[in-house]
C-alpha cells in the first residue's frame, strides 16, 4: 500500500512534468502572429544550440519567437512555480490553509515599493551597488515591511488566529493598494499610467531573456533551500507547540523563511506585477491530489503552478486581439476554488 | 534519565501563575501532577517542554540545564502528549506519527524503512495500526489522542510529559492510553485531573494549589480525605478497593446529608445488580 502510494506519486510527477514540457512548447508556438511549427523549431535550435541556419527567415519572425513567445513561456513556468512555491512556504509557515502572498498583502507591499521607485523614481539609490536594482530593491523592502506589518498586526493580543491573520492582510493590502494607486494617480504621463495599471493586475509580457534569468536565478535558489526544510515545513503544520517539542526552532526558521518569501514575492511582482490567487489554489489543489505531506505535496504544487500558469497565460492571449491582464484570469478561476476551500471541512480556519 | 525543577516561577503579565515549583522525576518513575482547574499543572509543563518562558528558578533534563540544549536536543529526550490536538490541515495518521522522527533526522533525510518500522510498532502498540491510512480528522477524540500517543512513542524518548491525556476520552481509553505509558517505563510527568486514574498509576504525585506545590508522597501519603477536602473542596471518602487493592475515591455529592450517608447499606449487602451480564 506504501509502495503503490509512493509509485502513484512518483508517477503523477512524470506526468506532470509530461504535461509541462507540452504546455510550454503550446505557449511556445501560439501567438497573436501565427508562425509555422517547423520554422519555431528550427529557430530554436538556432538560437539555443547554434545549429542551422535561419537567414532565409525575415528578422521579424526571428524577433517574435525568440524575443517574445520564448521567453513567455519559461517565465510563466517560472513565475506560476514561484508563486506555489511561496504559496506552501506560507501556508505551512503560518498553519493556515488561507496563507498567500496576495491575501496577506505582501505582493501589495512589493507592488508599492516597485511603483514607488518606478515614478518618484530611485534616484537615492544611484551610486550604490542597488542602482541597477532600484526596483527590485524597493519592491524587496516593500514586501518585508508588509510581512512584517501583517505578522505584527496579527500578533498583536496573544497568537496568531486565521480571523487574525487574514484581517491584517487586508488591512495592509488595502492600505498599499491606496498608495499604490496614488502614486498612479499622480503620474504625469498618461502612457505610463496605463503601463502602471496593466503592471499592476499582472503580465507576463516581456522583452526577452533578460527577464527570464532575473526571475530563474532565485526561484531555483528558493526551490533548493526550501527543499532542505520540507521536514521542518511537515512538523511546522502540526502547531507551534508542537513543532517545538519535535525541536524545531520556529522563531528562527520563520524569520529565515518570511526574508526568503519575501525576496521571492519582490522578485515576482517586479517581473509579472500582481498575480493573485494562484499560490493560494495550486497548494489545495496539489494536497487533494496528494495530501498534506510536504516530500509529496512540494514538487507536485510546483510542477500545478507552472503549469497552471502558462495555460493561464495562453488563455489570456487568445481571447481577444490585445491580452487580457493575467491576473484577471488568475482571479476568475481563483475565487471559486477560494469557495470551495472555505466550504470543504476537512480544512481548519482556526479555532473558532 | 530525570526531569528536576528547582523554584520555577512563571508569570504572565501582571499575573504569577506558578511559584517556587521544584520537583523530580527519577529514572522510570511515573510522577503525577494534580490540582483543581487554574492550579498551574498545564503551564509548568509548558515550561517543562519549553513552549513557555519561565520567570526564575531552573529545569534540568537528564541534570543537564535545559536552557544549555538546544530544542532538537531536548525532543530527542522528552516527548509531549497534550489534551488538544487539532490541524488545521489533513495529515494521513500514519504522517502524524513520522513526525514524532523529526528530531532525528537531517534536514534532507528521507524517511527509510527502519523509521517505517518504528511508525508501524508506534502504531501497534495504540492499538491503532489498520488506521494508518486514514485521515486524522475522520478519527474519533480517543482514536486520534492514541495517534498522538504513538507519535510521543514514535520520538523513542527516554521521557514522556503528558498534559491530561484522558480528558475526553471514554474510560476504556483512559486506562488503555494510561496502561500503554506504565507499560513503556518511561520517565514520565503527568498531569491528570481525576484522582482515582492518578492513585492507580503514579508512582509519586505533587498536589499544585494556586501555582505553589501544597503535597508531595505516594498515593497512599498524597491522596487522604483532608486533602480533597482542603484542596478540591469536595468531601469524599477514600478506601482500599478489595479488589485491586488500589486507593479508591468516592465523592459525596452535596445533596446527601450525614444522616443519609450513614444508612445507606454497603453495595455488597444489596439483593440483585440491576446491571444485566452480557
Amino acid at each position: 500500500m506504501k509502495k503503490l502510494g509512493n509509485i502513484s506519486t512518483v508517477g503523477l510527477i512524470i506526468f506532470l512534468i509530461v504535461v509541462m514540457i507540452m504546455v510550454l512548447a503550446y505557449s511556445t508556438f501560439t501567438g497573436a502572429v501565427s508562425v509555422p511549427f517547423d520554422q519555431v523549431i528550427r529557430i530554436l535550435l538556432n538560437k539555443t544550440f547554434g545549429l542551422g541556419d535561419i537567414s532565409d527567415l525575415r528578422p521579424a519572425t526571428v524577433a517574435i519567437v525568440w524575443q517574445l513567445y520564448a521567453p513567455r513561456g519559461l517565465l510563466g513556468l517560472i513565475i506560476g512555480a514561484g508563486l506555489a512555491l511561496v504559496g506552501i512556504v506560507m501556508q505551512a509557515m503560518v498553519q493556515n490553509p488561507l496563507a498567500d502572498p496576495y491575501i496577506l498583502g505582501i505582493s501589495s507591499g512589493a507592488s508599492l515599493g516597485a511603483t514607488f521607485a518606478i515614478l518618484i523614481g530611485s534616484a537615492f539609490l544611484t551610486g550604490t551597488v542597488f542602482s541597477a536594482y532600484g526596483i527590485e530593491v524597493c519592491a524587496f523592502i516593500g514586501a518585508m515591511a508588509a510581512s512584517i506589518a501583517v505578522f505584527t498586526l496579527s500578533a498583536i493580543g496573544g497568537k496568531i488566529t486565521s480571523t487574525k491573520l487574514v484581517l491584517s492582510g487586508v488591512i495592509i493590502a488595502s492600505l498599499c493598494g491606496a498608495f499604490s494607486n496614488l502614486i498612479v494617480y499622480l503620474a504625469p504621463n498618461a502612457a505610463q499610467m496605463r503601463d502602471l495599471t496593466f503592471w499592476l493586475m499582472g503580465s507576463l509580457s516581456t522583452t526577452g531573456f533578460d527577464t527570464v534569468v532575473m526571475c530563474a536565478v532565485p526561484l531555483v535558489i528558493c526551490v533548493v533551500f526550501f527543499f532542505t526544510q520540507l521536514r521542518n515545513l511537515n512538523a511546522m503544520m502540526l502547531g507551534d507547540d508542537t513543532a517545538t517539542t519535535l525541536g524545531i526552532n520556529l522563531s528562527t526558521l520563520r524569520k529565515v523563511y518570511i526574508l526568503i518569501t519575501a525576496f521571492m514575492v519582490a522578485v515576482l511582482v517586479c517581473n509579472c506585477g500582481i498575480i493573485g490567487f494562484v499560490g493560494l489554489i495550486i497548494p489545495h489543489i496539489a494536497r487533494a491530489l496528494v495530501g498534506t505531506n510536504h516530500w509529496k505535496l512540494y514538487p507536485v504544487a510546483i510542477l500545478l503552478g507552472a503549469i497552471f500558469m502558462m495555460a493561464a497565460d495562453i488563455l489570456a492571449r487568445s481571447f481577444t486581439v490585445s491580452e487580457i491582464p493575467i491576473g484577471i484570469i488568475t482571479a476568475i478561476c481563483g475565487a471559486p476554488v477560494f469557495a470551495y476551500i472555505m466550504i470543504k471541512k476537512s480544512y481548519g480556519f482556526g479555532r473558532g | 534519565m530525570n526531569i528536576k525543577t528547582e523554584q520555577v516561577c512563571i508569570s504572565v503579565p501582571h499575573k504569577r501563575i506558578v511559584s517556587d515549583v521544584s520537583l523530580h522525576v527519577d529514572e522510570r518513575e511515573f510522577v503525577g501532577l494534580i490540582g483543581p482547574n487554574g492550579s498551574g499543572k498545564s503551564t509548568l509543563l509548558n515550561t517543562i517542554y519549553r513552549t513557555m518562558k519561565r520567570e526564575s528558578g531552573n529545569i534540568y533534563l537528564d541534570d543537564l540545564p535545559l536552557d544549555g540544549l538546544s530544542l532538537r536536543q531536548s525532543a530527542l529526550k522528552l516527548a509531549v502528549v497534550t489534551q488538544h490536538n487539532y490541524f488545521n490541515f489533513d495529515f494521513k495518521v500514519e504522517d502524524v506519527v513520522m513526525m514524532g522522527r523529526t528530531p532525528h533526522k537531517k534536514a534532507m533525510e528521507t524517511d527509510n524503512a527502519a523509521d517505517l518500522q518504528i511508525v508501524g510498532q508506534a502504531l501497534a502498540d495504540v492499538n491503532m495500526y489498520e488506521y494508518r491510512h486514514r485521515n486524522f480528522s475522520s478519527l474519533s477524540g480517543g482514536e486520534q489522542q492514541r495517534v498522538i500517543l504513538a507519535r510521543a512513542l514514535a520520538q523513542q524518548t527516554p521521557c514522556l510529559v503528558l498534559d491530561e491525556p484522558t480528558n475526553h476520552l471514554d474510560i476504556k481509553y483512559q486506562l488503555e492510553v494510561l496502561d500503554i505509558v506504565k507499560k513503556l517505563g518511561c520517565t514520565t510527568l503527568c498531569a491528570l485531573h481525576d484522582l482515582n486514574l492518578a492513585a492507580q498509576y503514579c508512582d509519586r504525585l505533587y498536589i499544585l494549589q494556586h501555582g505553589r506545590i501544597v503535597g508531595e508522597g505516594t498515593p497512599e501519603e498524597v491522596i487522604t480525605e483532608d486533602m480533597i477536602s482542603a484542596i478540591y473542596g469536595v468531601k469524599a471518602s477514600v478506601s482500599r478497593h478489595p479488589k485491586t487493592g488500589l486507593l479508591n475515591v468516592a465523592y459525596y455529592p452535596a445533596y446527601l446529608n450525614s444522616q443519609t450517608l450513614n444508612r445507606t447499606p454497603p453495595l455488597m449487602q444489596m439483593p440483585h445488580s440491576t446491571v444485566t451480564k452480557t
